[in-house]
């Protein structure tokens, strides 16, 4: 693979090179603190914005300093050889990133599903939306577009990470993030071709974390053409939609408080649902300082009813007024289809026993 | 009923909780409460007990030099102005490391006071404290994990330094820092507003 990453018939791949002139000057002001980042971009065109700014010596220094002895880079993109429209091709990382779009034109005003493909080495992992007691989220900065706005991220249901007393969500070896991008494209926007960037940036952690980010993007010819898409992507697209939690109203939740413990019951609401097996059913908080994430969650059926007994995080500061999250089963919570994973979203009331 | 039948719950959950039997053996740190009393070495083989500084403010910050979420307030300038600032006011603070050796983040002494001198760190004292004891008495989960100690030896904060669970050094300005708030109010005479907020970091490498 060419340093640049012009590999054979690639769109324009942004491998930024971050070299520091001068990692940092601190002015003072009072109590604040402005900080300015001096980035001389080696060998490339686009300024990113680092969203990690100046980090620990073996991030920041540069690409050189990255390529440690455990070079591990996939070189087929994914077992179908699939070609994705960007590949990130900074081997330093310990994840690479693909983006894969859904469809392989634009023909009309209208929703377009993108993916951010991580291909994560061997024992790494990277964050949820909630990363739990430590860690970060995968964060997606995208560049501003004439007639393409992006939507948010659509997590694919997390895996649990427990060591040391600390338990935190994410995902290993390969998570596709999917994001729809809004693209209001009129007939006047035809003749041009187009480009569309976005900053890429995770925390990767295996017993230690590093940041890492890349900037991928994505372009179109005249035509509505996306470049280098390939129809096997969709395969992929299905794949990754299989992992995103059911959205359903087959089920509803609600949740009282009481002795910093949340009692979660949920409800069925249509004939379609089953019971799986409370030994593998877990909740998924998709926000910090709200469940005690290492805490074991206690659930049991009562009735039709499943009742979960969690423990609430010792950094509650107020009772919320609502919670949501993904709830996880190892059985399908439905009788005729394969779910194991669904969004839930409940009210929290405050309780206190009249006994 | 279900109130009695939570009473034998919750017990459970807490013992559950308590994974290690350093753990088993020490009650959590609680706001509020004496904290827990230790004797450590620092980088330059002096000896602090903690009991010996009562009367004053104590800030203990548990430091790894190699994670992003500690550079981001080393490479900003952040932890050392907050070091400078309260020592002024007659604050000790201790900065912990409590990296196992071997583990990411463990100092010799000689590199501990190294790396304090290249990053201009200015901390009462860097104590070193390879077997964990010290961090484990005190929960101490990431780096930084902050906790801030009153005259009378009581845990006044203890969690995260600010509100801004990033590694971006961008995200300091405008973070409401809990640290200097509790340390503010308490000069002043005043109550901490926020005595405990989730930390967030890099693990510490026990």
């Amino acid at each position: 693979m060419p340093e640049n990453g012009s590999w054979p018939g690639a769109i324009h791949a942004t491998n930024t090179r971050y070299i520091l002139v001068n990692p940092y000057t601190v002015s003072l002001r009072g109590n604040s603190i402005k900080i300015k980042h001096m980035i001389h971009i080696k060998n490339h065109s686009i300024i990113t914005l680092i969203f990690f700014g100046i980090l620990s010596a073996d991030v920041s220094v540069g690409s050189d300093t990255r390529h440690i002895s455990e070079n591990h880079h996939p070189e087929a993109v994914t077992g179908e050889s699939i070609l994705p429209v960007f590949r990130d091709s900074d081997s330093g990382n310990r994840v690479s990133v693909n983006l894969l779009t859904k469809r392989a034109k634009i023909t009309e005003p209208g929703t377009y599903w993108v993916g951010f493909q991580m291909k994560i080495r061997d024992g790494w992992h990277v964050y949820w939306r909630n990363p739990g007691d430590s860690g970060l989220p995968t964060e997606i900065e995208w560049e501003d577009h004439d007639y393409i706005t992006a939507g948010p991220i659509h997590w694919p249901r997390p895996e649990r990470f427990d060591e040391e007393g600390v338990t935190t969500y994410g995902y290993s070896n390969e998570v596709i993030l999917l994001v729809p991008l809004n693209i209001a494209r009129e007939e006047s926007d035809m003749s041009a071709s187009s480009t569309l960037s976005a900053n890429v940036n995770w925390l990767v952690c295996k017993e230690i974390c590093l940041p890492e980010s890349t900037t991928a993007t994505l372009e179109t010819g005249a035509d509505g053409t996306f470049q280098n898409y390939s129809a096997g992507s969709l395969s992929l697209f299905e794949k990754a939609e299989a992992l995103l939690p059911e959205k359903t109203t087959a089920w509803r939740a609600e949740a009282a408080y009481e002795s910093d413990q949340f009692e979660i019951t949920v409800t069925p609401e249509s004939g379609e649902t089953a019971q799986p097996d409370v030994e593998n059913i877990y909740f998924f908080s998709g926000t910090r300082s709200t469940i005690d994430h290492t805490a074991p969650q206690r659930a049991r059926w009562v009735g039709d009813d499943l009742v979960m007994t969690l423990q609430a995080s010792r950094y509650l500061n107020a009772i919320p007024g609502e919670i949501s999250g993904v709830l996880i089963s190892e059985e399908s919570w439905f009788k005729d289809k394969e779910v194991t994973a669904m969004d839930i979203s409940f009210s929290v009331s405050s309780r206190y026993d009249s006994e | 009923m279900k109130y009695t039948a939570k009473l034998v719950l919750f017990p459970v959950l807490i013992l559950a909780y308590y994974g290690s039997s350093v753990e088993q053996n020490n009650p959590r740190p609680e706001i509020g409460k004496k904290a827990p009393d230790f004797t450590l070495q620092d980088a330059s083989g002096n000896t602090h007990t903690l009991s010996d500084y009562e009367d004053t403010f104590v800030v203990l910050e548990w430091l790894n030099h190699d994670c992003p979420f500690v550079a981001k307030h080393y490479n900003s300038g952040n932890m050392q102005m907050l070091q400078e600032q309260y020592a002024d006011k007659g604050v000790v603070w201790f900065s912990i490391i409590s990296s196992a050796p071997g583990k990411q983040g463990y100092l010799k002494p000689e590199n501990a006071r190294k790396i304090t001198r290249e990053k201009r760190a200015k901390p009462h004292a860097v104590l070193l404290d390879p077997g964990g004891e010290v961090g484990q008495a005190y929960r101490a989960r990431v780096t930084p994990h902050m906790y801030v100690i009153n005259p009378e030896g009581m845990i006044s904060y203890m969690g995260a330094i600010d509100d801004k669970p990033t590694a971006n050094t961008d995200d300091i300005e405008g973070a409401r820092n809990f640290v200097s708030e509790a340390l503010d109010n308490l000069l002043d005479g005043r109550g901490v507003e926020v005595t405990t907020y989730q930390p967030y970091g890099c693990t510490v490498k026990y």
